[in-house]
């Protein structure tokens, strides 16, 4: 009876249709972690394309004076503005979260209140950074 | 014990299996990938720095300064390892999600040469850009 019982679960557990799911992202509750782990890997993304940008600035300046200016002209235009901020912050971003994965592969930071000060270590730290940068281009500018 | 522990002959082999390993194992090809991610990721920092903080002091510089600067060869030569150690992080990076998404071994396998393609073509344009650099 209870071998008839455990062949009919398995039956249907082998049944691919009717098999249950592991929980996918569309259950979790967002949490901070999670959040910081998508964006490290989205602002690493952003970076492998934004090379590009900075292989693009630098043949530009080694072919000549016009092409230099060209690309300091896109540069100081309000897209390229917005574009070189994003680039700034994604790089800080990757920094922070590079930082803090670090302190976890060296052994430290595993303790919750310690997770959680590094998480919004690398949330703030970014916007601070890019802010200094900002600030030190604008102050230095003509 | 019998009871316990069962056919303890397991336990022996895991004894055994654990002294034939013993022996320094070559590290292995995971272990390369995780240790020089972390390894470029660490230089990646200063260096960033290093050029961000360059292109703030050259603000506004004109054609001739910036010249001058990065083909000074200590500035190509830190420029060339920024480069370097920036591409070979980025590929890695890159073999991890393409590791975590694409499961057909195909297209797993055309995507890790697309990656080293995109990685050689990046570097080779930089490296020639700086070599013309240092040289004007």
């Amino acid at each position: 009876m209870a071998h008839d019982r455990q062949a009919k679960q398995t039956a249907h557990i082998m049944d691919a249709s009717q098999r249950p799911l592991s929980p996918h992202i569309q259950i979790y509750r967002w949490t901070l972690t999670m959040a910081l782990s998508i964006l490290h890997r989205a602002t690493g993304l952003a970076l492998y394309a934004g090379t590009l940008l900075f292989v693009a600035w630098l043949v530009a300046v080694a072919l000549g004076e016009t092409h230099y200016v060209r690309a300091q002209m896109l540069a100081h235009s309000w897209y390229g503005v917005v574009i070189l901020l994003l680039y700034v912050w994604a790089l800080f971003h990757h920094m922070c979260g590079g930082i803090r994965h670090f302190i976890w592969d060296m052994g430290y930071g595993f303790k919750l209140r310690h997770v959680e000060w590094l998480a919004w270590f690398s949330v703030f730290m970014p916007f601070v950074l890019t802010a200094c940068v900002c600030y030190l281009a604008m102050m230095r500018g003509s | 014990m019998c009871l316990l522990f069962g056919n303890d002959a397991w336990v022996l082999t895991m004894i055994d299996n654990h002294k034939k390993q013993k022996p320094q194992k070559p590290i292995g090809q995971a272990s390369r990938h995780f240790i020089w991610q972390r390894v470029t990721g660490l230089a990646n920092i200063p260096l960033v720095v290093f050029f961000i903080a360059s292109l703030l002091i050259h603000r506004g510089a004109d054609h001739a300064t910036i010249i001058a600067y990065f083909g000074h060869p200590l500035i190509a030569l830190i420029m060339l390892v920024f480069i370097l150690s920036a591409l070979w992080h980025m590929r890695l990076g890159m073999e991890n999600v393409i590791d975590d998404y694409i499961h057909h071994k195909a297209f797993h396998k055309f995507a890790y040469l697309l990656n080293l393609i995109f990685t050689l073509f990046v570097a080779v344009v930089c490296i020639l850009a700086l070599v013309k650099l240092t040289l004007t």
